[in-house]
């Protein structure tokens, strides 16, 4: 429609709904499958049959229930920067007390009248999001209540982000979208499916049936006998009487919700009755419910404090009308078109605002403070709170989190803020809050680089470490590490190790992990018989000093050591010092880092100069960790990274053929040149980045930048939603509040490139914008493959996938940094 | 259904229902066979006939008469003019001229959310009811400066340095040409050649008077439609309305009109060939909304199933349908009640665009407000205590004779469709009803259910 929208667009949100009546009928379904014969032949007293087919919740489907505060909440005042100086001077009488605020820590408090939603933080099931807003404010409420209802990359839409979230399901039957109250918002409504509105009470409304009233249930029947009979009048009187068998339908479908009675409060009956709809698992995956009014320019400070009881008493009520079953199902939101002006006006109110505070309520919710609390001292030129964080990354992690296609429904990338752990329908596991950590966490360890040595190979004619035939498909080997070579025999608590596949049988992949139950997590993948694949692993040792290899298809399997860990709360040499990461090295002509010359040729080597470059210091560095990368292979060869002297019997990229392309993580021990050597057994371009380094004993003494070995379990699977769009990129949180990583500076993942849809490559970053560096390079479509990735965790205590090609992503933790 | 009526053959019953159906809110039995033996072309002219009613003057209630508005009243004035004006479509006024009022309501829309002050509704919609047969380029320029249309797409604030694009945009993508039919270029020169013209005072006299100011007007050279020149407003629709050779513009706002119009009296997405005769007649008529639609109704395709089924009813269609069944006035009935719930409140379309058809009105919800209108009407229809006098009540459902019930199943079922003016229901719908009766005689909501059956059954839902 219209590019420049007037008032009467936004007004749009409140019209009864709109869509294609013929998409709404089961009973369409029904009567295909009675044949037109059959239908005319339905006896009276079969009438009242149950024709109701709405599908319930799948296992891990989630509910998203999304409270509208319309009129623009005062996200300042709802959750208060108590500590920012600039809020008592702005806010001046409208300011809380900070003896009455509900205070959380961080600089933050709670209104006073949130008190359930103070306990449900305790609890570590609130997000609070901050500094929700959008570029350029718009202060006009029909405006940007248009822009939040779109939800939309591009402005406003004349479809709303659930709306469009609905159309996309695959089985759009109406339960789906519900909304409460006498009209079809803009959100809810969508492109070929909107939601239903369903009434807040069902007086004298006909559809809903009363129990024990003959006539109304006989007027029922005779509405869905209409139904029954194929209309010679069109497609337009059959769509009518598919109205009316719908409306039957959803009557008695409905009905219980409405038996017992509601409190008095609007929004806490609409609440209440949410959680009933829950209960009745039809299928619904979200509903609206929307109060008001927030336009507090004057007077605010009784109207807020009861819009804000109001709120707690409606989720207070949503929890205790909902079946546990269902808590792990369900998380509720807030939006509202803006926040309210920094500085209180002369009428004991505020005026239209800007950026604003959301929650997010719920047992799946990962408790904490998301976004950047923006300070009330630096505003925009209207005197509004700047935004932090774009409203539409709050609708992506939302969508995301239903299964939804967050991209496609908003109209681009907006990230994932990582605020929710998937839906579950284990009660048991309803309390939410961060992904289960791992079985076992060792010690902080200190890094020694060792020369690189191979502790296994199970080839015949070569064998390490190893006795006996080729291993078969679910084969275990354990390999002692502790005391093996240069490796001490006591103390150790991991090791580097470069781990390899070969000649695979066919489809497989290899988990290494220090012992007890073997996780659900993997190291490297095998897509087809002869493959060989290297990978790196940080390996936490179990009690008996080794680890173990699981292999699910036959293959031959080969770890070189090039470092181990040792147990040690503070240190000198052995931390690792994260850096963005910076490529050193590219031998390819126009691109040339660090290298001048041709093409490396079979049998050359290449010495790489890291001591004083690209973050590294020039002295006071033992080793780095390096994304080594081989492209544009002349054919088989392999790759090998090591310090200096005689090159070990090690390596650490595998190419099987002409024009591949190949990545690993190194970790390596620097030459005595402060450089390392890069030999390539066939000709290859090679590329290096460096993602950081470890100290030597010069460093001074101290816990920072040691590693925590932890049994491998798994953070990320998007399989379970849709593909990562090319060009996305996924945020996940791994080090924050509440999660099992708490506190680390950086992540050690297992990050897996499954099920592509062709070429690209994965970049991993701490924050910011995605950097001109990879993880993972994919060839084309169906690869499987993994690298190890070492990256520094972001300021949020997330990190970013960045997608090149269309892929899904699966990211196992191995440890972290402290 | 034979084929379409020739011009001068004589009208059958059933043509004659779906002509009154289509150019009014549908006939009882008397006025339908009124029409009965003309030719096609002296029934039309007949329904068309449609003298211009007295205007500003009638107010629509006392609300709306009073010297002083309370802004208050705000809601019982927009019940006060809704009640009006569903009465006049029931039947005081002529239908065929409430029709297009309907119509012109739901094209050059405003709404009172955004406008507040009711009397600036009630005026354009006397302006459309007094207009809205006449010339299409007196109605449109009327519209655009009418105080309603000025205040909803902003106009009144359009001034010179300060453009407001909205009226410059909706005047010729929704109004006049459709989507794609002019340039931004031309947007943005439009909402300059219509800076100054605004009201005395949006706010303090009621926002009732036009006015032009000549030092809030760009008078910059601008170009429109690729005609460079210093444009007034009302220029360019007057270049709309009239432009016929190189880039003009008349054509495409004939083709855009007439198949508006089309889809609001036939079905939508008309057919190119109907359109571009449709908009033929328009022009060579000189823009006259009557001649053009009369030219619809000459036209075979009006006749034809896909016509005949191609409307769903309106809300407004249908409340004025059960007003007229059960002969009672809207403060009767209360549809202000259930029509927001259908979907259509009169005076506030959901939004620049209008209502939409058809589809748009099927939902479960917009169809349990219809029902329940239906319901709180059947309650009074039925009762002896409000004199109503509806054919079908208990006692005319258990009324026996000698031979037993004095009425059988089938005749009960035909009396309440003929009450609300279907003659010639599907055999679907009578079987199901007349099944309904033969289960439910002897019960004492017999005859309510048989009354909401009627107002459910798809029938009484098709326009």
């Amino acid at each position: 429609m219209n590019a420049d929208p007037s008032t009467a667009e936004i007004i749009a949100a409140l019209s009864t709904p709109d869509r294609d009546p013929l998409a709404l009928s089961r009973r369409r379904f029904l009567q295909l499958a009675l044949g037109a014969g059959a239908v005319a032949a339905v006896p009276f007293d079969l009438w009242g049959a149950d024709r109701v087919d709405a599908a319930p919740l799948g296992a891990t489907e989630g509910v998203l229930v999304v409270i509208l505060m319309g009129g623009g909440n005062d996200g300042a005042n709802t959750v208060i920067p108590i500590d920012d100086p600039a809020y008592a001077a702005a806010r001046g009488g409208l300011a809380i007390d900070r003896a009455a605020a509900l205070g959380i820590g961080n600089g933050l408090a709670l209104h006073p009248a949130l008190t359930g939603i103070k306990q449900r933080y305790d609890a570590g099931k609130v997000a609070i999001l901050q500094g929700v807003g959008y570029p350029d404010p718009n202060l006009s409420h029909f405006e940007s209540m248009a822009l939040w209802m779109s939800g939309w990359a591009g402005g406003i839409t004349d479809t709303g982000w659930l709306g469009r979230y609905l159309s996309a399901l695959a089985n759009p039957d109406p339960m789906r979208g519900v909304v409460f109250g006498q009209s079809l918002p803009l959100h809810f409504r969508g492109t070929t499916a909107s939601a239903l509105s369903l009434p807040g009470t069902i007086n004298s409304a006909v559809g809903w049936p009363t129990p024990g009233d003959d006539y109304d249930a006989s007027l029922h029947q005779l509405l869905e006998r209409f139904d029954d009979r194929a209309s010679t009048r069109g497609g337009w009187a059959t769509a009518w009487n598919h109205t009316l068998g719908s409306l039957v339908a959803l009557g008695r479908q409905t009905a219980p919700m409405y038996a017992a009675a509601l409190p008095e409060d609007e929004l806490v009956a609409d609440l209440s009755l949410a959680a009933r709809l829950v209960n009745l698992n039809v299928g619904t995956r979200v509903i609206g419910v929307a109060y008001g009014d927030f336009d507090t320019h004057a007077n605010q400070a009784s109207r807020h404090h009861t819009l804000m009881a109001r709120l707690d008493a409606g989720i207070e009520a949503f929890f205790a009308n909902l079946d546990p079953a269902y808590a792990g199902r369900v998380t509720l939101l807030t939006m509202s078109e803006f926040g309210r002006r920094a500085k209180a006006n002369s009428s004991g109110g505020t005026d239209h605002g800007a950026a604003s505070t959301l929650l997010a309520v719920g047992a799946r919710v990962r408790g904490g403070v998301y976004g950047t609390t923006p300070a009330m001292g630096t505003l925009d030129r209207s005197g509004n709170l700047i935004a932090t964080t774009d409203f539409r990354s709050v609708y992506a992690t939302a969508i995301s989190w239903l299964g939804g296609n967050a991209t496609a429904v908003l109209g681009g990338d907006f990230g994932d803020l990582g605020f929710l752990a998937p839906a579950t329908s284990d009660p048991s596991d309803a309390g939410g809050g961060p992904p289960a950590g791992p079985a076992f966490i060792g010690p902080r360890s200190a890094f020694m680089p060792l020369t690189p040595v191979r502790v296994l190979d199970t080839r015949a004619g070569a064998l390490v470490g190893y006795a006996g035939d080729k291993p078969v498909p679910e084969a275990v080997v354990t390999v002692p590490l502790a005391g093996n070579g240069e490796i001490p025999a006591a103390g150790v608590s991991a090791v580097v190790l470069n781990l390899t596949a070969a000649e695979a049988d066919g489809y497989g992949y290899v988990t290494v992990w220090p012992g007890g139950a073997r996780p659900e997590a993997s190291n490297l993948n095998l897509e087809r018989a002869g493959q060989t694949r290297p990978n790196l692993v940080s390996a936490m040792l179990g009690g008996d000093g080794a680890t173990r290899l699981y292999t699910y298809g036959g293959a031959h399997l080969l770890a070189d050591v090039s470092g181990c860990f040792t147990a040690s709360e503070t240190a000198s040499a052995g931390r690792l010092v994260p850096l963005a990461p910076t490529r050193l090295l590219d031998t390819r002509a126009g691109g040339s880092i660090g290298y001048q010359g041709d093409k490396p040729a079979g049998g050359s080597t290449v010495t790489l100069a890291i001591a004083g470059v690209g973050g590294v210091p020039a002295s006071g560095a033992a080793a780095v960790v390096l994304n080594v990368t081989a492209t544009e292979a002349d054919g088989y060869g392999y790759v090998t990274v090591y310090p200096d002297g005689a090159m070990p019997v090690a390596s650490n990229l595998n190419l099987e053929r002409a024009g591949q392309t190949i990545a690993n993580q190194v970790i390596v021990r620097l030459g005595a040149d402060g450089a390392v050597r890069l030999f390539t057994y066939g000709g290859a371009h090679l590329l290096a980045d460096v993602v950081g380094w470890f100290t030597d004993d010069t460093a001074p003494p101290s816990s920072e930048g040691l590693f925590v070995p932890v049994s491998p379990y798994r953070v990320l699977d998007s399989r379970s939603g849709p593909i990562r769009e090319p060009g996305s990129v996924l945020t996940l949180p791994v080090a924050g509040a509440g999660l099992p990583a708490a506190g680390a500076r950086a992540i050690v993942l297992n990050v897996t490139a499954v099920d592509t849809a062709g070429w690209g490559y994965v970049s991993v970053y701490p924050d910011g914008d995605p950097p001109n560096a990879s993880n993972l390079n994919i060839e084309g479509a169906g690869q499987t493959i993994a690298n190890h990735v070492v990256c520094p965790v972001g300021a949020d205590g997330a990190v970013r996938l960045f997608t090149y090609g269309a892929t899904h992503l699966v990211a196992d933790v191995t440890g972290w940094y402290v | 259904m034979a084929g379409a009526p020739q011009s001068s053959a004589s009208l059958t019953f059933d043509e004659a229902a779906h002509l009154l159906r289509r150019a009014g809110f549908g006939g009882r039995r008397a006025e339908v066979q009124a029409l009965v033996g003309l030719t096609l072309d002296a029934a039309i002219t007949k329904v068309l006939a449609a003298p211009v009613p007295q205007a500003p003057s009638d107010k629509p209630g006392p609300l709306h008469a009073a010297a002083e508005v309370d802004g208050e009243n705000e809601y019982l004035m927009w019940v006060e003019m809704t009640q009006y004006w569903l009465d006049r479509m029931a039947k005081h006024g002529s239908p065929i001229r409430e029709k297009l009022t309907l119509f012109w309501h739901g094209h050059f829309v405003s709404e009172q959310s955004k406008l507040y002050d009711s009397r600036r509704l009630w005026r354009q919609n006397q302006l459309f009811r007094r207009d809205g047969m006449g010339s299409f380029e007196t109605l449109l320029q009327r519209v655009a400066i009418d105080p309603a249309m000025l205040l909803y797409l902003d106009n009144a604030y359009n001034t010179k340095g300060n453009q407001q694009e909205n009226w410059a945009r909706e005047v010729m993508e929704l109004f006049t040409l459709g989507v794609d039919q002019y340039t931004q270029d031309d947007v943005v020169a439009n909402a300059k050649a219509w800076t100054g013209h605004g009201l005395v005072n949006p706010w303090e006299d009621g926002g009732r008077t036009y006015q032009f100011r000549a030092d809030l007007h760009d008078t910059s050279t601008k170009t429109i439609f690729g005609i460079t020149r210093n444009w007034n407003g009302p220029e360019v629709l007057t270049e709309i309305c009239t432009g016929s050779r190189g880039g003009g513009k008349r054509t495409t706002m004939a083709r855009f009109i007439a198949a508006k119009v089309w889809s609001f009296f036939a079905y939508p997405n008309p057919e190119a060939t109907v359109v571009n005769a449709l908009a033929n007649v328009f022009i060579a008529n000189g823009l006259s909304i009557t001649e053009l639609v009369r030219a619809v109704f000459k036209r075979p395709e009006f006749w034809s199933a896909k016509a005949r089924d191609g409307l769903v009813r309106s809300p407004v269609e249908y409340v004025v349908a059960v007003m007229r069944g059960v002969g009672r006035d809207a403060k009767d009935v209360n549809p202000q009640w259930y029509l927001g719930g259908m979907g259509q409140e009169p005076f506030n379309p959901p939004n620049v665009s209008g209502w939409r058809p058809n589809g748009y009105w099927l939902s479960t919800a917009a169809a349990s407000a219809r029902l329940s209108f239906a319901r709180n009407v059947m309650w009074r229809a039925l009762s002896a205590e409000h004199g109503w006098n509806f054919p079908v009540t208990g006692e005319v459902v258990r009324a026996k004779d000698g031979a037993g019930y004095r009425y059988s199943n089938e005749q009960l079922v035909t009396m309440v469709l003929e009450a609300f003016g279907i003659f010639a229901p599907s055999a679907a719908t009578r079987a199901t009803l007349v099944e309904y009766v033969a289960a439910n005689r002897t019960a004492w909501y017999c005859a309510s259910n048989l009354f909401m059956g009627a107002l459910a059954c798809p029938e009484m839902h098709l326009a």
